[in-house]
């Protein structure tokens, strides 16, 4: 086997099987034009002129990727490329929440110091990476197999076939500040402060017994040793929202410290939901006040409250980081001239 | 350097745009690739034979051209391509419009 034989082979090997045999003969006629012009009729070439030929016409996988249609030259197209963005974001992005969500509960359960929070973090972190690998890969796939089926060419139809009358109203400045969001959360917040600092009596159960109004506290003097906590990450709060109020701008700092913020306040509400003899209205406290069947279903809402608390703050979390994570890698252009309205 | 090479990419897409037209205009009468690549490089236009062979095969499957198998002079098989009836009517097409850019451009340009 001489080494035109090879080359063509090597050509050949990466050609669709269809058109392979045809186009390996025109490559071969083609270069035993190109040396019987090198050698001008002057005998067999020898293998040095060959190679140099060979090198001139290029490496094999680069000749034969000429001859490949160029629909199937990438894995996914410029038609599905925009959706498969936009399909990876909302994917990491749901990923990671719940990775965080998964974090939090570990952590609830191992405590945020010593070889078990180490092991957790550690643990947590290599399933983030390998996941997040993982999700890419499966989305790829996917849009690799859509690429491949009528999916691509319907959406290049609608792409085509797209009408003026079907755009939006110009979508809000994503980086803007929304005013009422940051005011409610720093009224909420003071309140909260307020009532769990000055007022804890507030938060109780009354109903009457024996003819006498009895009141039992909601919370527990368990629940008020992470007061301190709830303060600290309380005021960040209000400090940050208050900040961005006379911002009136996202910038990616700011959203970088509100996912660290609502993932910190995650985590510490998952902890304290976790952790047994928060609330003071159980089965037992109820007894003492001789207090009968209706007692007992008031107690097992009680039972029940942590778990919902933590889902409704965890699915509340992830959205929040969702949309931070969302405006942070969201390119944003600046119109070089002002935008009359 | 960047411009040299912002200034090469564009004249490979200029080339590109008008290699159809120059090689359906080369095939009136029957060429094997090396013979028309050659005929191309003796009126000026160098094509990569990378760029050639492809585009020879893409325009048969748009049924602009002919091509077979034949040996010719006892030289070795060769595949010869030749316009086809349809090819002719879409080159003509193609050279009113070319005439019309290029009276444009020159306009444009002087």
């Amino acid at each position: 086997m001489n080494l035109i034989d090879k080359y063509v082979a090597a050509v050949g090997r990466q050609l669709p099987t269809k058109n392979r045999a045809d186009i390996e003969a025109e490559i071969r006629s083609t270069l035993e034009d190109m040396l019987e012009e090198r050698t001008q009729g002057k005998g067999p070439a020898d293998e040095a002129t060959i190679s140099q030929l060979l090198k001139e016409y290029g490496s094999p996988s680069e000749v034969a990727a000429t001859y490949k249609p160029q629909q199937h030259q990438y894995l996914i197209g410029p038609r599905m490329y925009p959706i498969f963005e936009r399909v990876i974001r909302i994917v990491i992005a749901v990923f990671v929440a719940g990775s965080f969500i998964d974090l939090g509960i570990k952590l609830s359960e191992t405590g945020l110091a010593g070889a078990g929070f180490a092991s957790v973090l550690g643990g947590w972190f290599g399933s983030l990476l390998g996941g997040s690998i993982a999700a890419f890969g499966n989305v790829a796939l996917v849009f690799a197999i859509l690429e491949r089926t009528r999916v691509a060419g319907k959406i290049e139809k609608e792409f085509k076939e797209w009408d003026p009358k079907d755009l939006n109203e110009s979508e809000t400045d994503p980086d803007r500040v929304d005013l009422p969001d940051h005011i409610a959360t720093v009224i909420f917040t003071v309140l909260g402060l307020a009532f769990l600092n000055l007022y804890p009596s507030v938060l109780s159960v009354a109903f009457q017994s024996n003819g006498s109004l009895v009141t039992i506290p909601v919370l527990t003097k368990t629940f008020f040793r992470f007061l301190p906590w709830i303060n600290v990450l309380g005021l960040v709060q209000i400090g940050f929202n208050g900040y961005m109020l006379s911002q009136r701008e996202w910038k990616p700092v700011t959203r970088v410290l509100s996912i660290l913020q609502d993932i910190a306040s995650m985590i510490m509400a998952v902890v304290i939901m976790k952790t047994p003899g928060i609330f003071g209205v159980t089965p037992e406290s109820l007894a003492t006040h001789g207090l009968g069947e209706a007692a007992e279903a008031l107690a097992q809402v009680f039972n029940f409250l942590p778990i919902i608390v933590i889902i409704v703050i965890v699915v509340v979390t992830a959205i929040k980081v969702w949309k931070s994570a969302a405006g942070l890698f969201m390119v944003k252009t600046k119109s070089p001239y002002p935008i009359v309205k | 350097m960047e411009n040299d090479e912002l200034v090469q990419n564009m004249l490979l897409e200029l080339r590109r745009g008008t290699l159809s037209i120059a090689v359906l205009s080369q095939l009136s009468k029957e060429e094997y690739g090396y013979s028309l690549l050659k005929a191309l490089s003796d009126q000026g236009l160098e094509v990569d034979q990378s760029t050639l062979y492809p585009l020879l095969r893409r325009l048969e499957s748009q049924g602009l051209l002919q091509s077979d198998w034949r040996i010719v002079d006892e030289a070795r098989p060769r595949r010869y391509y030749v316009i086809s009836t349809q090819g002719k009517a879409v080159l003509a097409k193609l050279k009113k419009e070319w005439s019309v850019m290029a009276e444009t451009m020159n306009k444009m340009l002087s």
